[in-house]
């Protein structure tokens, strides 16, 4: 069966694709160094027009308006250049109010699109232009650990990594964050209170990791100026091992949040980086693969849910569970050598 | 569509999380289900859809004597004369992406909820709608279309004959954007208004714009005329699929006009067999048909009586759990037979929205996901009734239009642990009325029936009246307003095997009467005074014959609204006896 990944680990090459949504000028060449927040690309989008009804200016009937046009649609314009006129016993002239480019005219009005708005893409993470997208973007690569999460409010940043406690085992507190410095990205274990994160904008604080959060909060923190990526989910699950090691090694260190939504198609998910690192990097997974014996897993339900465990079988019999419905299972060792059966469906292989 | 000859056909359904392969063929001279396999949809990034729809036919041709499939993989067309192979393929889809909609009119309630009925009935995102209001700031409305980037315009207002100076305000205020945006993210723009401006609209917007021009949503007041639209629409949500996701257009290629959205298909199928729906002579009310449709990630609705129909599509109903949508977890809460607390409830709701293929291991996620069912249900009813006035429905109160047959499908109502489950969920949901026949489309075969119906209406005909499509149970309501525990019904049942019996319905009641397959029966209902099941009015009691199901009889005394005792105990012990009641 193919199941999804989540990548945990703690020295790999990372490539991420940043594209436009329409074409436009990539800003970077290929070797360039990038931060998180600098602009790969970005296209001109128009944004306002202004309509200017000559036909009524010049005193004219709509169809006869025309004739008396000056300009070229296309044609840049200046205030007070003139776009329209009409000799006779009384010459009468029409200039336009604003700066533009004239774009249309029909039936006695001229459109003159008068202000454009930058869209842009950001770089995301920290790392080096890998290649350049001609008009769209590039791709950015890094080797370094990499944590993906479940959630993410859709948000960017970078700042030193400050781990608040080893095991990721406590809930955030007020008083946590007394002493803490501007910038830092936190990482704890579990925030379930309005109050922390008012206290992380106050602290001006990079970004929060959490191992799981109170879905309540969810709200809020998309509202909230820095980015909160959620590793685990929305109860109180047991810390997963793999990436406390990974926390743990890199504390003090620059890391970057992506905290963007999910996304199947493009293959995203919300995560954090770690530049750098020691030993031989692994390859990235494929977004989902086939579920094998010997491979880390992380149940996603059950009373073991979020508990990482190795499949240790698989089966081409289905099985039946406790809720009646009957599932390919893959039987699995859990950390403390437990072993069960979850639907293979239900699992999410880790690496 | 030119009428197809064909002995075998393959038909594939593209869900979000399952891809299911259909045998379909020529059995004692008429076509049936000849076998039914699923496997995972392989969507995501580096995939390719082909992989899930390969995994499904070998999956089935390894488990039939069907041969589908050459040793290299490809599918073998046509079929030989040793029955390898399959003539023909058709393909329906319910999956995401969804193309993002801009919808433009005159005024909300006419034009404006013409559109909406006729997005809300195919799987598409609505971005925004704008009515004629906007005009006033023609430079405003520019730039908001620029900036949304839709995938697609629909352009809808002014009955034939009708208002044209806003439309013509529309058209000049389309053209200016249509010249300004980027050619590469131009989106298709489709009109569907008054006929006489088609001519204008040709003139001032083919040059700039994929112009596709339709009939009229809304020719008359009041009349809706949605059909063509859907079908132009429903071609478009095709051709952006095929863009967006890998192996899309190698499918389509194979089933080649014989394709659609599952949306489609089950809108066109109900309508057809709204208009084959007799009108009971023994009731009163004009009776029709409803299909609902629960999958991991869509809901869909479909009802028509006499060739009046409607359909809704919603899409994604994880952004409502993330959004912490407080009347959902109340609901969900009030209808779980578990004793859990609304934390577990909202934890387990939210982390099923970041992973919707997850099926439940446990009797505590079985008993959320099914109230949470419930919830999709109640919710998609009410959004039709808004959509199509003539569909009657009160929150509280269900559903007071009658329908003789409601079809159920997808994955979370056909994949209950047994088929009380599903009736239960069907029920609370919809809080029926009058007598109704549930029937379970176990392979989610009707909408691909109805994009084959063109090509070969036989087929269809044939296989509703197959055993593909089984009887679950046929319910009848008995709405009364006398306290609980009062008798509101006397119900006696003869049966041809032999056992005779008669009972007393009590207010409150969920009961069930065994009428085994093979078996057939006549129920003779005599209900008091206060009591209306559908015969007619208050006190008006009748006969019914039945042939057996799994189900039986389900007779519904638990009033309307369903009434729940207000404390936890109480209602758990209510939840579990009615579960226990229908064998659960």
């Amino acid at each position: 069966m193919i199941v999804g990944t989540l990548q945990r680990a703690k020295l790999i090459k990372i490539t991420r694709k940043r594209r436009l949504l329409l074409p436009g000028r990539v800003l970077v060449n290929e070797g360039d160094p990038v931060h998180p927040e600098d602009v790969i690309a970005e296209a001109l989008l128009p944004d306002k027009v202004f309509i200017l009804d000559i036909a009524k200016s010049l005193g004219l009937e709509p169809d006869q308006a025309g004739q008396c046009l000056v300009r070229q649609i296309g044609e840049s314009l200046q205030p007070e250049d003139i776009i329209a006129q009409c000799e006779g016993a009384i010459p009468r002239l029409v200039r336009t109010p604003i700066a533009g480019t004239l774009t249309e005219y029909h039936q006695g009005k001229v459109v003159i699109a008068t202000r454009q708005t930058v869209v842009n893409i950001k770089a995301g993470m920290i790392g080096t232009i890998a290649e350049v997208i001609p008009e769209l973007g590039a791709i950015v690569s890094v080797t370094g650990s990499l944590l993906q999460g479940f959630w993410g409010n859709a948000r960017v940043g970078s700042g030193l990594l400050k781990v608040m406690e080893p095991d990721l085992d406590s809930t955030l507190a007020v008083s946590d964050l007394a002493s803490l410095e501007a910038g830092l990205l936190v990482v704890a274990g579990m925030c379930s209170s309005v109050d922390v994160l008012k206290a992380l904008e106050e602290k001006k604080a990079a970004g929060l990791i959490v191992k799981t959060i109170t879905p309540e909060l969810i709200p809020i923190i998309l509202d909230l100026s820095f980015p909160v990526l959620v590793l685990q989910g929305f109860s109180d699950l047991q810390p997963d091992p793999v990436s406390i090691d990974i926390l743990q090694a890199r504390n003090g260190e620059i890391a970057c949040i992506n905290a963007c939504p999910k996304d199947i198609i493009n293959g995203q998910h919300p995560e954090l980086i770690i530049p750098q690192g020691k030993g031989s990097p692994a390859e990235e997974k494929d977004f989902k693969e086939k579920l094998e014996i010997g491979q880390q897993v992380i149940l996603l339900s059950g009373s073991d849910i979020g508990k990482i465990g190795e499949v240790s079988a698989l089966s081409d019999e289905k099985m039946q569970f406790d809720s009646g419905l009957v599932f390919e299972a893959a039987e699995i060792r859990l950390q403390n050598g437990e072993l069960i059966h979850v639907p293979c469906q239900n699992l999410l292989i880790i690496g | 569509m030119e009428r197809q000859f064909f002995s075998k056909l393959l038909g594939l359904d593209l869900g979000n999380v399952n891809t299911r392969a259909s045998i379909m063929g020529v059995r004692d001279e008429k076509f049936c289900l000849l076998d039914s396999e699923r496997a995972l949809t392989s969507l995501g990034q580096g995939l390719n859809l082909g992989t899930g729809a390969g995994d499904a036919m070998r999956q089935l041709q390894n488990r039939s004597s069907h041969i589908l499939l050459e040793k290299s993989g490809k599918l073998i067309m046509p079929s030989n004369s040793g029955g390898i192979g399959v003539d023909k393929v058709a393909l329906t889809t319910s999956l995401g992406p969804l193309p993002r909609i801009i919808l433009l009119g005159l005024t909300a309630s006419g034009s404006l909820q013409a559109g909406r009925n006729l997005v809300d009935s195919l799987s598409v995102t609505l971005l925004a709608s704008f009515g004629m209001d906007v005009l006033v700031n023609e430079p405003y409305i520019i730039a908001e279309l620029l900036h949304a980037l839709p995938e697609l315009l629909i352009l809808t207002g002014g009955e034939d004959a009708g208002a044209e100076q806003a439309l013509i305000r529309w058209i000049d205020v389309l053209r200016i954007y249509y010249s300004l945006a980027l050619h590469s993210i131009k989106p298709v723009f489709l009109y569907a208004g008054n006929p006489q401006l088609e001519n204008q609209v040709r003139r001032r917007l083919e040059p700039v714009a994929k112009l596709r021009i339709t009939a009229n949503l809304q020719p008359h007041v009041g009349e809706l005329d949605l059909n063509p639209a859907k079908v132009i629409l429903d071609q478009e949500i095709l051709g952006f699929l095929k863009n967006k996701l890998p192996g899309m257009a190698a499918l389509s290629a194979y089933s080649k006009d014989l394709e659609g959205t599952k949306a489609f298909g089950l809108d066109r199928m109900v309508r057809y067999l709204s208009l084959k729906s007799p009108s009971d002579q023994s009731r009163s009310k004009h009776t029709g048909v409803m299909a609902i449709d629960v999958g991991s990630v869509n809901t869909l609705i479909s009802a028509g009586i006499s060739g009046k129909s409607g359909t809704v599509v919603k899409s994604y109903w994880q952004e409502k759990v993330i959004d912490q949508n407080h009347h959902l977890l109340e609901f969900v809460q009030r209808w779980t037979g578990l004793a859990i607390t609304s934390q577990q409830i909202n934890h387990f709701l939210c982390h099923y929205a970041l992973n919707p293929w997850i099926v439940p291991e446990n009797r505590m996620e079985l008993t959320i996901m099914q109230a949470f069912t419930r919830f999709r249900i109640k919710n998609i009813v009410s959004k039709l009734a808004f959509n199509y006035p003539w569909l009657r429905y009160e929150d509280h109160k269900g559903l007071n239009t009658h329908f003789e047959s409601i079809i159920v499908s997808g994955s979370v109502l056909t994949g209950a642990p047994n088929s009380s489950q599903t009736m239960l969920m069907l029920l609370d949901g919809l809080q029926l009325q009058g007598i109704t026949t549930v029937i379970v489309d176990k392979h989610h075969l009707l909408p691909l029936l109805g994009i084959i119906a063109d090509a070969a209406p036989v087929l269809p005909v044939h296989m509703l009246g197959s055993d593909a499509f089984e009887t679950l149970g046929t319910v009848v309501t008995a709405v009364s307003d006398v306290p609980i525990g009062k008798i509101v019904l006397t119900v006696r049942v003869t049966t041809d095997a032999g056992k005779d019996y008669s009972l007393d319905i009590i207010q409150g009641e969920l009961r069930h009467l065994v009428i085994p397959k093979g078996v057939s029966a006549v129920l003779e209902f005599k209900p008091t005074q206060r009591t209306d099941i559908g015969f007619g009015s208050y006190g008006l009691g009748g006969e019914l014959r039945v042939t057996g199901s799994a189900l039986g009889v389900v007779v519904d005394a638990r009033g309307r609204p369903i009434y729940l005792p207000e404390d936890d105990d109480g209602r758990i012990e209510q939840l579990q006896r009615w579960q226990w009641m229908l064998g659960s």
